[in-house]
């Protein structure tokens, strides 16, 4: 549930900490806003 | 499961979870279940019955986590522990949440133009987004992305950021 500055860099991070790929998703700014408004809109 | 968090619980569940939310916001603190308990009971004209009973609502169903002193430290999606994801709303305050999404989320639970500053999780590189009328404004590096989870496969989002 990071920021990453780039694309290449969140992959180094899944990598780096070992994490699932199958588990988790990448996304840009206009995904992140729509995942962020289904979550958490009252 | 649902993902939307305000819709796993009822109006009056709400009314607890959102006065902890403004109260973590405003006092700049956690919400001690215990000794804040008081104002909470004043403020939405609640017996200690149902306050309990909405309280273990809010932790079963994983709405809010607290220390071993009942401090209320998550209430999605904000956290009254210092993080890297700072986020300032239209009226000025200002506080920090949990997660990346959780930031961005700020804008659609206050209903406010928000402005967040946080930091890439792997180069330290600073990050801002700006959100107005619930759309991206503004954002750096326009390179930037975020990790998440498929919707509805997340119950305890504290427990993964």
């Amino acid at each position: 549930m990071n920021f990453f500055s780039s694309s290449a860099e969140f992959d180094q991070y899944v990598t780096q900490m070992e994490l699932d790929p199958e588990s988790l998703i990448k996304v840009d700014i206009d995904r992140a806003v729509l995942e962020a408004k289904a979550t958490f809109e009252v | 499961m649902e993902q939307n968090v305000h819709k796993k619980f009822t109006d009056r569940q709400n009314e607890l979870r959102l006065f902890v939310i403004n109260f973590i916001v405003d006092e700049g603190r956690s919400f001690n279940l215990e000794s804040d308990k008081e104002r909470a009971l004043k403020a939405l004209s609640m017996d200690e019955q149902e306050y309990e009973e909405i309280v273990s609502v809010l932790l079963e169903k994983d709405g809010m986590v607290i220390s071993d002193t009942k401090d209320v430290n998550f209430i999605y999606p904000v956290s009254a522990l210092a993080t890297n994801h700072r986020v300032t709303l239209a009226d000025g305050r200002s506080f920090t949440a949990m997660c990346a999404i959780d930031a961005m989320g700020a804008a659609f639970t206050f209903h406010q133009d928000t402005e967040v500053h946080s930091v890439s999780a792997l180069s330290g590189e600073p990050v801002f987004v700006k959100i107005v009328n619930g759309e991206v404004a503004d954002y750096s590096p326009k390179t930037l992305h975020a990790l998440t989870f498929p919707l509805g496969q997340l119950s305890n989002w504290a427990g993964s950021c």
